[in-house]
């Protein structure tokens, strides 16, 4: 190597003879120009770099990698012409153009339509071997389009790494206004600070009356997302002053379903819960924070001087930070506040819940919680492609024994070792692009299919789709697939000494040849790697099954529910209209009951409300319990399937003008009465005007929060009564019908007699108790689901793989069994010898994947639920799935064996 | 062949590419050798844009064939560097490309200047 002449520091020497190799991607003309010099480049990228350690190190890598991937093809390309011109031009003069340029593009011609020829000359094999990569690959880049669309594509708004969510840590993860103030003016590690909440309304005026989500911001919100309006005006300062006339920014979707896209909607009024509102601007289409349900957002307007209470907590709060400010930084800074504040208002923090700030890029807040189960199932499909290296590698080595003899004759010709493995990488690199493009089309569809069955909760789905960085990353898999399945076959095919195969004859090939060993370690691996993905997939399995025995409390089955909202104004008795609807729906043939509520179990809540308890005075609001507060109709406990435990449920007669009572259910009678019959205490909203209201009833919990959250205290009022015992009778309330059979065969009956009593009352997310269940897991059951896939997949490639292996041995050792069976041996001990060769290497490999697996299991353990990462009987079933696909593999070739004819096995036939 | 632009005029290979008129623009302070230009590329441009080895000697090869750039032959000490470490200077050819493209932005930054793209910077 002349270019290698300067020593090159220790430190850098392995990453110089890599770059080293990188440039060889370059023509020749060029790595003589300029090669050392970019070795020098790149030895003076990695001194300067080096300072960040393994991260800088990784950057010069990166770098280096892309930019020859995108400059050295342009330079051969740039060569070729040269080179084509000066042959045009010329004879035979003065060319500068280089022989193992031109040599090197010849042979490659020459190996490419070699490795046509045998492609097409075998059929069967080239199927299985592109099958087998397009699957791997396919899996792999369908995948990755999710995760590309999901994580990796930038966020909708300006540098996005310097915006994040601000949030206190429990009891309340919002901020209160007082709170917000304060950080607005004192933190110094944010530009701005921004608040919002979300609400929802109803949209009336024009067509049927909607119910559609509002984000309420305050000013700064949108220049902290920096995203300018599609079309009209973003919001001032000055909108966010009380008493400015109404104005509202609405999202792209709803422009386009509502105003049909027209630009015209700019300074069209719109009514909201009633209020006349200018519609002042377009969102963009891609945006969609803090949820892509919003469709209008609308100034928060807080009045600076008469701020709602300090343990009022209900804003969520965004800012970007300053030039140099840290996450840590800032959430330090913030946390200082915190601690400032619990000494100023001792009557309002708690001591032992101590208030902490959290700040949360807002890249985690939009996909942290599905980022764990991308990762795995990123992981799972590398370990199908692996899978499947393994097996195309182990036929092209099996292959490459029958080829044997016509290398070795090559060889005999002259054709060098170096000229050999070229050849054999080239037939690799096509089966590799081959595969690589039945992947993409694979994963064309795949996307498709995930798309399609992915849970809505997904955020940012409409990112997903096929484009440039896919494609990179298709290009990238199949490239180093081929290295990969190509490189074993390769060195082996190209060694050994050229003159035996030529020297033996057909009948007795040797009994352990090199390639059957190398084949052999292969399917140890490809054992190993399946049992790491059945045993990742198995633990995702059982954890689902623990959520899906998880005890309710309420019975999801056949329950319809839908969301009806009462316009402000036109409801004095929002009461009568709600008793009246439950009465027409309970007549209705396949309904058992009906009810409203405030709110439904898994599907939100209504805060935490702090109470007074059995007329003891407290002095401050911190001494309060807080239970979460539920307004329920008669016959609610009824038609959710939750069962009273004691007293009695809400009847017809706890009306607005009878005694006030409530409902408890066990955690909040354990908290609040520990060892107690809570029947007879008292409760109090905190006020003073409000009633005492006695506990009538002890309901059994219910997992209202999620099924693995814990269960909050919840205190339920009767409809009727709620605007006297429980602060206002809500207007916007959910409906829920128990039936006798598919709830939603009712749907359309319960539609219309809503709208009998009331044409303008919108009707919104109507679902079945089932669906809200199944939402509240989507996450884990689609990702369980794809990962129980995978793992199939990987069983199948590894029984295929076990089973290519031991057929080829049975083969090649078809002379020895014969001579076996002509000298006395039983068929019996044919078979256990076969049987017994291929369950060694699945023991290994069990042995091996094992370890593996419990490695991979640390790594999963956040997605666990009541599985240990170390669970034995998972790890023992996986075992034996996999010892049992094994013998299965092995049995087939094993019969053969016992069928081998000694007589012709001896004559070599 | 090479293609000598040389007698042409110095307009002839103009646009330049962004990074070819980076790596003029930088050569015109004086001669430098390929992690220099980067080097002064990255501090001219607030690292906005970090030429890789690749793409660099690429444009240099460009600019060394169409006679803009050329060897100066000019070696540092050699206890203070490499010994083969090349230096690139700006052929007088080169420095009239790069004036004339100057020139050309110039024109262009009025234009925008005039219609209110950026405000006028008073000179």
């Amino acid at each position: 190597m002349r270019r290698a002449r300067g020593a090159p520091a220790p430190d850098g020497a392995w990453s110089e003879r890599c770059y080293h190799l990188l440039l060889r991607l370059y023509p020749r003309s060029f790595r003589d120009r300029f090669g050392h010099e970019m070795v020098d480049f790149h030895r003076d990228r990695l001194r300067a770099e080096c300072a960040r350690g393994w991260r800088g190190v990784i950057a010069v890598w990166l770098g280096a990698l892309l930019d020859a991937a995108a400059t050295a093809p342009l330079e051969r390309a740039n060569a070729l012409t040269r080179w084509i011109d000066a042959r045009r031009h010329l004879t035979g003069a003065s060319t500068t153009h280089h022989l193992e340029d031109d040599e090197m593009l010849w042979s490659l011609r020459q190996d490419v339509r070699y490795a046509l020829r045998g492609m097409r000359r075998e059929p069967a094999f080239t199927a299985v071997v592109l099958a087998t990569l397009a699957l791997g690959i396919g899996a792999n880049v369908s995948i990755f389009t999710i995760v590309n669309g999901v994580m990796f594509r930038p966020l909708p708004f300006y540098t996005p790494e310097r915006i994040v969510e601000i949030a206190q840590s429990a009891p309340t993860t919002s901020i209160s206004e007082p709170e917000f103030m304060d950080y607005r003016r004192d933190a110094r590690a944010f530009t701005q600070i921004a608040a919002f909440a979300t609400t929802a309304a109803s949209l009336t005026g024009g067509q049927e009356p909607e119910r559609v989500d509002v984000a309420r911001v305050s000013d700064g919100f949108f220049p902290i997302l920096s995203v300018p309006p599609r079309i009209g005006r973003a919001f001032t300062a000055d909108d966010d002053v009380r008493g400015h006339p109404p104005v509202a920014e609405i999202s792209y979707g709803l422009w386009q379903w509502r105003f049909g896209g027209d630009p015209g909607v700019i300074g069209r009024t719109i009514h909201l819960d009633g209020q006349a509102t200018t519609v002042i601007g377009v969102l963009p289409k891609r945006f969609d924070y803090p949820s892509p349900r919003i469709d209008v957002w609308v100034p928060l307007r807080l009045d600076p001087a008469k701020l709602w209470t300090r343990n009022n907590h209900y804003l969520r709060l965004i800012g970007r930070l300053a030039l140099r400010a840290t996450v840590a930084g800032a959430s330090a800074e913030l946390n200082t506040m915190d601690r400032r504040w619990m000494r100023d208002y001792p009557d309002i923090y708690f001591p032992e819940h101590p208030l902490s700030a959290t700040v949360t890029p807002i890249a985690d807040t939009i996909y942290g919680a599905t980022r764990p189960y991308l990762v795995a199932l990123l992981g799972a499909v590398g370990f199908v492609l692996l899978i499947a290296c393994v097996n195309v590698a182990n036929l092209l080595l099996a292959r490459g024994e029958s080829r044997r003899k016509e290398l070795a004759i090559r060889a005999a010709l002259g054709a060098s070792r170096r000229r050999l493995v070229r050849q054999a990488l080239t037939e690799s690199g096509l089966f590799a692009l081959f595969g690589g493009a039945l992947g993409l089309l694979l994963a064309w569809g795949g996307t498709r299919v995930l798309l399609a069955i992915a849970p809505s909760s997904t955020p940012r789905l409409d990112e997903v789709h096929i484009d440039v960085s896919v494609l990179a990353f298709a290009a990238a898999v199949s490239l180093a697939t081929g290295l990969l399945f190509g490189l074993v076959p390769a060195l082996r095919g190209s060694r050994g000494d050229s003159a035996d195969p030529l020297k033996e004859g057909t009948r007795a090939p040797a009994p352990a040849s090199g390639a059957q060993r190398t084949g052999r370690v292969l399917v140890v691996a490809e054992v190993a790697l399946a049992v790491v993905m059945l045993f990742g997939a198995g633990l995702m399995v059982r954890s689902l099954w623990t959520l899906q025995a998880v005890d309710l409390g309420f019975d999801p089955l056949n329950v319809l529910t839908m969301q009806i909202s009462l316009p402000p104004k036109a409801y004095p008795n929002a009461v009568q209209f709600f008793q009246e609807l439950t009465t027409r729906v309970r007549a209705m043939p396949g309904v058992r009951t009906a009810a409203v509520a405030g709110w439904l179990p898994m599907d939100g809540d209504g805060g935490r409300w702090s109470i007074m308890v059995d007329g003891r005075v407290l002095k401050t609001i911190s001494e309060a319990p807080s239970p979460e507060p539920e307004q329920v109709s008669p016959g609610y406990f009824e038609a959710m399937g939750m069962q009273i435990v004691r007293g009695r449920a809400f009847t017809d007669a706890d009306r607005a003008d009878a005694p006030m009572v409530a409902v408890v259910n066990e955690a909040m009678a354990r908290e609040l009465w520990p060892g107690e019959d809570p029947i007879g205490h008292t409760i109090k909203m905190f006020g003073d005007k409000a009633p005492w209201v006695t506990v009538v009833g002890l309901v059994k919990d219910s997992r209202s929060e999620g099924i693995r959250a814990d269960v909050p205290p919840t205190m339920f009022f009767p409809y009727a009564q709620a605007g006297t015992s429980a602060y206002y009778t809500p207007l916007t309330m959910s409906l829920v019908v128990r039936t006798t059979d598919d709830p939603f065969a009712v749907a359309g009956a319960v539609r219309a007699a809503v709208h009998a009593l009331d044409r303008n009352v919108p009707i919104s997310s109507m679902q079945s108790m089932g669906q809200i269940v199944a939402n509240s897991i989507a996450d884990r059951h689609f990702s369980t689901m794809l990962l129980s896939a995978f793992a199939a997949l990987a069983l199948l490639l590894a029984g295929i793989g076990i089973y290519g292996v031991i057929a080829y041995g049975v083969s090649q050792r078809t002379y020895e069994i014969g001579l076996r069976m002509a000298l006395g041996a039983q068929r019996g001990s044919v078979m256990a010898l076969v049987m017994a060769q291929g369950l060694r290497l699945t023991l290994a490999g069990l042995a091996i994947g094992i370890v593996g697996a419990l490695v991979v299991a640390r790594a999963l353990r956040s997605l666990l639920v009541g599985v240990p990462p170390m669970d034995l009987p998972t790890l023992g079933v996986v075992s034996l799935v996999l010892a049992g696909i094994a013998l299965l593999a092995c049995a087939l070739p094993a019969r053969r064996a016992m069928a081998v004819a000694p007589t012709e096995a001896l004559r070599g036939g | 062949m090479l293609h000598d632009r040389s007698h042409r005029a110095p307009t002839a290979p103009l646009p330049l590419k962004p990074i070819e008129l980076l790596i003029l623009t930088m050569l015109a302070a004086g001669d430098r050798h390929g992690y220099g230009i980067r080097q002064d590329i990255i501090d001219h441009t607030d690292g906005a844009i970090r030429p890789e080895a690749g793409n660099l000697y690429r444009s240099i090869r460009y600019l060394i064939d169409d006679r803009l750039v050329e060897d100066s032959g000019r070696r540092p000490a050699t206890e203070l560097d490499d010994e083969r470490r090349r230096y690139y200077r700006l052929t007088p050819f080169g420095r009239r490309v790069l004036a004339a493209e100057m020139r050309r932005l110039r024109a262009l930054v009025r234009l925008a200047e005039a219609r209110r793209v950026i405000t006028p910077e008073s000179a």
